[in-house]
């Protein structure tokens, strides 16, 4: 299946959870459930809190469903962000668990075929890293950390062992490099 | 909202998109994408133009349970109209998953609803005395399986007993408590020969609140590592008149 078709096939379902289908919010979980807690899992470092987050999410899928609006953002951006935005909220509660590894031995990488897979903007990716790679290594590293880990500038600066005033500067200049770059 | 400075709008928003704010920041920056629609395209696109960066972080299999407890949760919104009195009105009923996890006895479960009032339309060799309040029933459309489960006020327990015969034989439907942040809790097998029951207090988590039931197949005898493996037939949850 390309990438369109998934995609299509992804919003389809959005609507059809919209109009209150449960099989389609099944399979709206069976798609992205892989690649959701793959993105909270990393946010906040905690199988249980990535559990409960992983619902939440699903839950106002279900609620929400109806103001998903495809000309505005791909099915994926708009799972993948509500699921970041969760988890970044919940971090900020409970803080993050560093102290948890996070590859312990149950936890195995998904990288089978997944339905999301499919829905990859490759070419959306190979953009952003070649826009990324422009960037000195230290930013480039910082940029990727705050996102992926959802980190607050202190947080990554204390990590990276610089000032927080300084890890500011690296990743305000940075993102308007990135908005050069890529052309917003 | 016309005095912000497009510069600091900007970096407002790529810094929430980004991730990297504090929590009463990203509040602010929250109550502004409701209010300012020009904010909000800023961060729709900083949202979009990122989150190419996901496509390189590797899927993570989240366990069954958390779609356990989805299917239980959103039998909360299927409830009925309020001022109605059945007790059952608020269960869950799933259709298996199908394709990987087929099991012919249970590709799908009906439950039948019955208001206090109406008992006598359950047909079952249970006949419910007037002290109990309410009848459920769990019933594979396409198989003789069922489950009759009856709700007895007085002794606060619930009563689960099969109808009929049971699904294949090397299978067993294990009925579990699914408690908010904890692992699901066996709460026995649901096989021909028994008749189940389950005081009320078993079926509140460790936070006080009232878990959700499940269904699920099994092999027989019960989940060899006692956690469910099998398809979620019926789930729902317990609620208060």
């Amino acid at each position: 299946m390309d990438a369109d078709l998934g995609r299509q096939a992804l919003t389809l379902n959005i609507r059809r959870v919209a109009g209150g289908d449960r099989t389609a919010l099944q399979a709206v979980y069976d798609a992205t459930s892989s690649k959701l807690f793959g993105v909270v899992l990393r946010i906040l470092n905690d199988r249980s809190e990535a559990e409960d987050v992983l619902q939440e999410v699903y839950i106002t899928v279900w609620t929400k469903a109806a103001t998903f609006d495809e000309t505005r953002a791909s099915p994926i951006t708009w799972l993948a962000t509500m699921a970041r935005n969760r988890a970044i909220d919940r971090q900020r509660q409970v803080g993050r668990r560093s102290t948890r590894p996070i590859d312990d031995a149950e936890t195995v990488a998904d990288d089978g075929e997944s339905g999301l897979d499919s829905v990859l903007r490759t070419e959306e990716a190979a953009r952003l890293d070649g826009c990324l790679s422009e960037l000195e290594a230290p930013q480039q590293k910082a940029l990727r950390t705050a996102f992926y880990e959802g980190r607050t500038y202190e947080d990554v600066a204390t990590l990276f062992g610089v000032p927080t005033g300084t890890m500011k500067s690296w990743i305000r200049r940075s993102l308007m490099k990135l908005k050069a770059c890529l052309g917003g | 909202m016309t005095d912000h400075d497009p510069t600091s709008s900007e970096q407002q928003a790529a810094e929430y998109a980004l991730g990297v704010l504090t929590a009463p920041e990203r509040a602010e920056a929250e109550r502004r994408i409701k209010t300012d629609s020009t904010f909000a395209a800023l961060v729709g696109w900083w949202e979009e133009r990122l989150s190419a960066l996901l496509d390189a972080l590797p899927g993570q299999t989240p366990p069954r349970v958390v779609w356990m407890r989805i299917a239980a949760q959103l039998g909360l919104e299927r409830s009925a109209p309020a001022g109605e009195r059945g007790f059952w009105s608020n269960i869950a009923v799933w259709r298996a998953a199908t394709g990987a996890f087929a099991v012919a006895a249970a590709a799908s479960v009906a439950v039948i609803m019955l208001s206090p009032e109406t008992p006598t339309q359950v047909v079952s060799p249970v006949t419910p005395p007037a002290a109990l309040t309410a009848v459920g029933m769990l019933k594979a459309e396409d198989g003789p399986t069922s489950f009759v489960v009856t709700f007895d006020r007085a002794n606060q327990r619930l009563i689960i007993a099969p109808v009929g015969a049971s699904g294949a034989p090397d299978k067993s439907f294990e009925l579990w408590m699914l408690p908010n942040g904890g692992d699901p809790v066996s709460m026995g097998m649901l096989d021909e020969n028994g008749v189940m029951t389950i005081g009320t207090d078993k079926l509140v988590g460790p936070d006080g609140e009232r878990a959700a039931l499940a269904v699920t197949i099994e092999p027989r005898g019960g989940s060899p590592s006692g956690l469910p493996t099998g398809p979620v037939i019926a789930s729902g949850k317990l609620e208060p008149i």
